[in-house]
């Protein structure tokens, strides 16, 4: 399951603490809209940050977590910063999401939020989980 | 592993023989003995061998909920639940057993599989907040067999406010010993797990044998698992294999959204796609057999046996396998690869864990 995962350098992760590379994560502008509703919904007006990680489950073994959360990261959080959204990410959840762009998928049919992971080899029907 | 019982054993008659990684006692010298004494008494069985995992922290069940196919969250202290850890093609890591003993969660797992179910949670561990710790070789597990055990349990641990139920677990103190009673029951045989740490599990055993229990060997022990249609990891359980064509389809919650391999299982159960089954078996003595051996109907290979034994009251002789489908139906005779002689009847297909939840 794990064995195509490349192995990443030093120089792919984030240095500092909003620096943007081509391996951190994105946000597309129609998902950073649709982040700063669920924030405001939430009860956050300026100062929030997305939590972007990854649990065991879902039917391919690896599920998308998102949360709204204060501006505190952690100290095993990488930070990155897209489209006016703070992302914190564990270190142990960003081999995973290294790439990843998020999206949003809005109309009768939509989806929500939709991951685009270079990393997954294999995601279940709706999308929410992954294999690397 | 040498078991934490196997001296008391030795001392109560057993011949001991190697078992897996295991060295324990194989039988007591009257096998036919052994074996009425678990249908109409009390037997006492070292399951020692069972692997164990102490699981602790706040995540746990909802950690299993995810990875395994049963609702194991929420579990109410006491109680327990069989669920499946299945990989994402929806095949067979292991038939877990899942009980919250309330300071901790204990998982039962196939014998010698609780490195490879511990593994898998850890590989799994991201945020949550989860240790787990395999403990079957600092605790001895001691079962108490047969349709007058809970009589003897009563004996063994008095004072216990009242026999488990099927899947609950209760404590009890023997001489200063924490035991755990786990009733985990083999087909209609009502069984008692007694867990205790390593020091205490000879006085367990003796205890269970000054009540009157009789000393069953490994040998015995396996032919009523094949008699109750229960699938051992090896044989019947494992990565060839996914839960529904093992007959645990009672271990499988539809209803309780996505774990590891939920997509493929819930479309093999969907499109009626399962291809073969568990079959429990009845052979006669006019070809031999033996596990591994093929099984032939109309000159087609259609399944495999994958355990056998003979019952030593009557030598009637039982297996396990799968077969095909449309080979798997009650009456239906088989043959063994190499012969033409349909010795092999379908006896049934067990369903270790009930049938489909409403």
């Amino acid at each position: 399951m794990f064995g195509t995962l490349r192995v990443l350098g030093e120089s792919d992760y984030m240095t500092t603490a909003t620096e943007k590379k081509p391996l951190s994560i994105q946000v597309t502008p129609k998902a950073a809209k649709a982040i700063r509703r669920f924030a405001v919904r939430e009860g956050h007006e300026d100062s929030f940050a997305l939590r972007v990680g990854v649990k065991g489950g879902g039917c391919s073994g690896l599920l998308y977590v998102l949360e709204i959360e204060s501006d505190q990261p952690a100290d095993t959080d990488r930070i990155v910063d897209d489209n006016g959204i703070r992302i914190f990410i564990d270190k142990k959840a960003y081999i995973f999401l290294a790439g990843t762009e998020l999206d949003f998928s809005d109309g009768l049919n939509g989806k929500g939020f939709v991951f685009q992971n270079p990393n997954a080899t294999k995601a279940c029907g709706c999308g929410n989980s992954f294999a690397v | 592993m040498s078991s934490p019982v196997l001296a008391a054993a030795q001392a109560s008659g057993a011949q001991s023989g190697p078992w897996g990684d295991w060295e324990l006692a194989t039988g007591f010298g009257y096998p036919a003995a052994e074996y009425r004494a678990a249908h109409q008494a009390t037997a006492v069985h070292d399951t020692s061998y069972l692997g164990r995992i102490k699981a602790t922290g706040p995540d746990v069940l909802d950690l299993l909920n995810r990875l395994s196919t049963n609702r194991v969250d929420p579990l109410p202290p006491g109680s327990g639940a069989a669920t499946v850890l299945t990989n994402e093609k929806g095949r067979i890591l292991d038939l877990v057993y899942v009980f919250n003993l309330g300071p901790y969660i204990l998982l039962l797992t196939s014998p010698g599989r609780e490195e490879a179910v511990a593994q898998w949670l850890d590989r799994f561990t991201f945020i949550e907040d989860i240790a787990t710790e395999p403990i079957t070789s600092s605790t001895a597990l001691i079962t108490l067999a047969g349709p007058k055990s809970p009589e003897t349990l009563a004996m063994v641990a008095p004072g216990l406010p009242a026999t488990p139920e099927p899947l609950q677990v209760v404590h009890a103190t023997l001489d200063g010993a924490q035991l755990s009673i786990i009733r985990l029951d083999l087909a209609g045989i009502p069984c008692f797990h007694i867990m205790a740490s390593v020091e205490h599990a000879e006085s367990v055993w003796n205890a269970a044998a000054a009540c009157g229990a009789v000393p069953v060997g490994e040998d015995v022990w396996q032919v009523l698992r094949v008699e109750a249609g229960v699938p051992a990891y090896g044989k019947e359980l494992g990565e060839a294999f996914n839960p529904l064509e093992t007959g645990l389809i009672g271990g499988i919650d539809f209803a309780k959204g996505c774990y590891i391999g939920q997509e493929v299982i819930a479309r093999l159960d969907t499109y009626d796609k399962v291809q073969r089954a568990l079959v429990r078996l009845s052979l006669d003595d006019a070809v031999p057999a033996q596990e591994g051996a093929k099984l032939l109907s109309e000159g087609k290979e259609v399944g495999v046996l994958t355990s056998l034994a003979r019952v030593p009251a009557t030598g009637a002789l039982l297996g396990l396998g799968y077969a095909r489908r449309a080979a798997a139906v009650p009456g239906h005779r088989l043959t063994l690869a190499g012969s033409n002689v349909p010795s092999v009847e379908v006896l049934d297909l067990p369903l270790l864990l009930g049938e489909e939840q409403s």
